[in-house]
């Protein structure tokens, strides 16, 4: 690794923290706008009681004090306990969650990028047959198609009607659903994606000279095509994988999955305070590391991209 | 290696990777079948329990939970007529107290004999004094700290609760502050049941989170509770006394309140009981399965519109208001006549029928339908009818002579012309946004003018608290089976006395209320709350239940839309659970039958 991409990483890692910073800030506050109290919702408390809770959760304290905890706590990933969930530390809360989420996300994830390029590539190569046409009409109507749509039709297809798998993701062969509704939709996005930047590579110059110098169509294909078309999808590939495994909420509620996309807009509707701001940091984290993650990886690919 | 057979051979690993995804990924349990001959089922009452601490819950669904695990010093039992009845629990009997100084009462309750803790300890009469004295202390954060207010020597601050054990004689002695006619139904309520002190002081935030801590002493205990299964998991406690009579030997909850995936479960078969049922399913399973597996049940509790006794709806004024500008010439007497008239214009009926479509009931009073009175009659069925809920057209012509009598005027199509535009504020939620958008067009055909306002649970409870809202929706589900458990809400002191009675404001703090309009609203509602809780004669009682009542609906600063049912799926084969009228389920009797 050359001086200049050490320079570009640490660049890079520089402006993420201050990203974070800023996200963190915000977040403090913009919760601290609400004109509610976490611990207003069920029962109406005793004063006694309501007090008590606000002394425990700190929130007693003065906003440029509370601000100063929150900063020191965030900084060791302290995120205190919840106030919804009586007794759960958020850390544990998201931890918990994001395993499932990030295992269901991640093999959606390769399952689409797998057969996103695969398909793209088929579609390019045959270029204005009847299986590049299905391969656009398939993909053009699964882009259209929201997810909580396919993953209703299908629980009612496959579990209701058919009974060939279960409703709950808990039961064995529970996550098949679950994976494909979330793979369906970037699948499309990569094999439409791939489609287009095959077809714009095989116009290139250098695959005439591979070409003419004799080499096989498929060396010509993985070798110098496949390689180079592969680009944007890295650069789409970066926030989705983000994206997919800190969980889809619409995925994950209805196949009943506790994954972290689950329990933040859970902890939305709960103004459960300390969760919300734990888990928005907490997805920050993942984002920017996989954005950052992707554009050194672009470097690795493609040498021409420069960092200076 | 031609193009083909580089697709084929990554189209084959891709197969095949997705396929060895897919099954790794289930190993959790969960989704058993509902109805196995092992007597062992899956159901769902929604989403994660905040908590199963029985001194923090305060949930319906929590209750059911604490309900499986734990039992108290009395418990429910449905008898031979239907009717919910207080049975001895852990106790060995149901007692009557004997009254001491000052009018308080004493209970000695004592303890069946050779009672086990879930891990085989013995229980100790102590065990409910600790129990107590913990959720009334306000550093537990009880949401039900205030549900020991009856027992002597309760003080929300510093509570010295009149009560005291004897682990040898098994006996537990508490003594009320005056004579509680609800008393017996406390002592089977959640926040009263007893909890082990070893566990609970290792562990004050965590014990009820895992098996290993969450020692309980009901028919069942917990197996497993897990978060990113979204499941809890009761098994049959071979400890409880009353073993025998458990049939169930599994309980797996789902925890999700996706309407869609809970209603496909249950399709499906997994479920074998779903509460609450989706509503967008109300009205076709009414017509189509009704008490074929769907029911609706019995549920005591009253959904009602909250006025801000503070916002004078005077004649002329351009917007509802609560300064003293709006309350010139204008009195707290004719701003009540004036919620009546809106009241009557409600068709309540068509709401019950054609905008949920659950069965419930239009409100006639606010006491709802099936509590009794505590003097041995049905509360609603003895109490007056206030309007009538079939004769809509009256209800509206009686408005009208009311509106006129006030000084609103009408144009030629009978539209008042000067009634103020006012705010109706609401939750978030699409059955209460459709039940206020019903009723705001029921009143612009009067030429009444209300805007709708939605907020977000935390920010709605808020604003309804601090009475910073004209109208808004609420309602009340009954903790016990006593209408003080309702009248209780409008003392002045009560937490959700949204519509600011006896409160400082335009007109709350006022000596506007009674026949003559001199009396404060503690002097004319507070002495008949007082002589409720009180009072030993239950026939003079009941008359002040009677009394309290109606001033609330003289008053009117609350207007009852209906009474709550309970629509519930749950598959024949299903039997022996008790769902009671309170909202919470037991299942200690329940077992599939083959």
């Amino acid at each position: 690794m050359d001086t200049k991409m050490l320079a570009y990483i640490a660049k890079r890692l520089l402006f993420s923290v201050f990203t974070l910073f800023l996200i963190v800030t915000i977040t403090f506050f913009l919760m601290h706008a609400i004109p509610s109290s976490p611990f207003i919702g069920g029962k109406a408390l005793t004063p006694t009681v309501m007090k008590q809770l606000e002394m425990k959760f700190g929130l007693d304290k003065p906003l440029g004090e509370q601000y100063i905890i929150y900063l020191k706590n965030t900084a060791r990933l302290d995120f205190g306990m919840s106030t919804f969930h009586k007794g759960r530390k958020v850390i544990d809360l998201i931890t918990i969650t994001f395993k499932v989420s990030a295992k269901i996300g991640l093999i959606a994830a390769a399952i689409a990028l797998a057969s996103g390029i695969l398909l793209g590539s088929l579609a390019a190569l045959k270029k204005d047959t009847i299986v590049d046409r299905l391969i656009i009409v398939l993909t053009t109507a699964l882009v259209s198609l929201p997810n909580f749509l396919v993953a209703i039709m299908m629980l009612w297809v496959f579990s209701v009607m058919l009974h060939w798998l279960p409703p709950r993701a808990g039961a064995p062969g529970g996550l098949v659903m679950p994976i494909v509704s979330l793979a369906l939709y970037p699948a499309a996005y990569v094999t439409r994606l791939m489609r287009s930047s095959v077809l714009d590579v095989l116009t290139q110059d250098y695959i005439r000279t591979a070409s003419a110098k004799g080499l096989s169509t498929s060396k010509v294909l993985l070798k110098h095509a496949v390689k180079n078309a592969i680009i944007p999808i890295i650069t789409y590939a970066g926030p989705m994988i983000a994206y997919i495994t800190t969980g889809s909420f619409v995925v994950e509620q209805i196949f009943s999955i506790g994954g972290l996309g689950n329990f933040f807009v859970r902890a939305i509707q709960n103004s459960d305070y300390t969760m919300i701001m734990g888990s928005t940091i907490y997805l920050s984290i993942v984002m920017l590391s996989m954005t950052l993650l992707c554009d050194i990886l672009y470097k690795v690919v493609d040498k021409r991209i420069d960092f200076s | 290696m031609n193009r083909k057979r580089i697709f084929a051979a990554l189209a084959a690993a891709m197969l095949l990777f997705s396929f060895a995804a897919c099954t790794g990924g289930g190993g959790g349990g969960g989704g058993s079948v509902s109805s196995g001959g092992d007597q062992e089922i899956t159901l769902t009452l929604g989403s994660d329990p905040r908590t199963l601490d029985p001194a923090l819950s305060s949930s319906v669904d929590g209750a059911t939970y604490l309900n499986t695990v734990f039992e108290g010093l009395y418990s429910y039992e449905e008898s031979a007529s239907g009717k919910l009845v207080i049975v001895p629990g852990c106790a060995e009997a149901v007692v009557q107290p004997t009254e001491i100084d000052d009018g308080k009462f004493e209970y000695v309750i004592t303890l069946k004999e050779g009672l086990l803790w879930s891990d085989g300890e013995p229980m100790k009469a102590s065990d409910f004094v600790y129990a107590w004295n913990r959720a009334a202390n306000p550093a537990t954060e009880a949401d039900y700290q205030y549900i020991f207010d009856v027992i002597d020597g309760y003080d929300e601050e510093n509570p010295n609760l009149n009560i005291a054990a004897d682990d040898e004689a098994r006996t537990i002695t508490v003594v009320t502050s005056a004579y509680i006619a609800y008393f017996d139904q406390l002592m089977a309520f959640p926040t009263y049941f007893p909890v082990r002190k070893d566990f609970v002081e290792a562990d004050p935030d965590g014990w009820s989170l895992s098996p290993e801590t969450y020692i309980t002493n009901g028919p069942f205990k917990l197996a497993e509770y897990s978060i990113d299964d979204l499941s809890l998991v009761f098994v049959k406690n071979d400890n409880y006394w009353d073993k025998d009579a458990v049939k169930l030997n599994k309980l797996t909850f789902g925890l999700s309140d996706q309407d869609d995936a809970n209603f496909a479960a249950y399709e499906e078969g997994t479920y074998i009981m779903l509460e609450p049922v989706p509503v967008s399913q109300l009205k076709i399973l009414k017509e189509t399965r009704l008490n074929v597996d769907y029911f609706i049940r019995d549920y005591i509790g009253t959904y009602f519109i909250d006025f801000n006794v503070n916002a004078s709806l005077k004649p002329g004024l351009s917007t509802a208001g609560t300064d003293a500008a709006a309350w010139e010439g204008w009195t707290h007497a004719q701003n009540a006549k004036t919620r009546e008239a809106l009241s009557l214009i409600i068709d309540r009926a068509y709401i019950t029928d054609e905008v949920i479509g659950a069965g419930q009931v239009p409100a006639n009073g606010f006491i709802p339908a099936g509590m009794a009175d505590g003097n041995g009659k049905d509360f609603r069925s003895n109490a007056p009818e206030w309007w009538s809920v079939t004769d809509v057209e009256g209800n509206r012509a009686k408005a009208m002579e009311i509106f006129e009598e006030l000084g609103y005027t009408q144009d030629d199509e009978g539209k008042l012309t000067n009634f103020p535009t006012f705010v109706y504020s609401t939750n978030d939620n699409s059955g209460n946004i459709a039940i206020a958008e019903a009723i705001q067009s029921m009143w612009k055909d009067f030429g009444i003018e209300a805007s709708i306002d939605k907020m977000e649970w935390g920010v709605y409870q808020t604003a309804m608290t601090n009475g910073d809202f004209t109208l808004g929706r609420m309602g009340w589900i009954a903790d016990y089976d006593d209408p003080i458990n309702f009248l209780e809400i409008f003392s002045t002191a009560s937490g959700n006395n949204h519509p600011q009675l006896g409160r400082s404001g335009s007109i709350g703090l006022g000596s506007v209320y009674g026949p003559d309009a001199d009396q404060t609203w503690d002097e004319y509602y507070q002495t008949d709350l007082y002589k409720i809780k009180t009072e030993s004669d239950m026939a003079a009682r009941a008359d002040a239940l009677y009394a309290a009542e109606a001033k609330l609906m003289e008053s009117m600063p609350v207007v009852p839309i209906y009474f709550y049912t309970r629509p519930s799926l749950a598959k024949p084969e299903l039997k022996g659970v008790l769902f009671t009228p309170l909202g919470f389920t037991l299942f200690k009797n329940g077992y599939v039958e083959k």
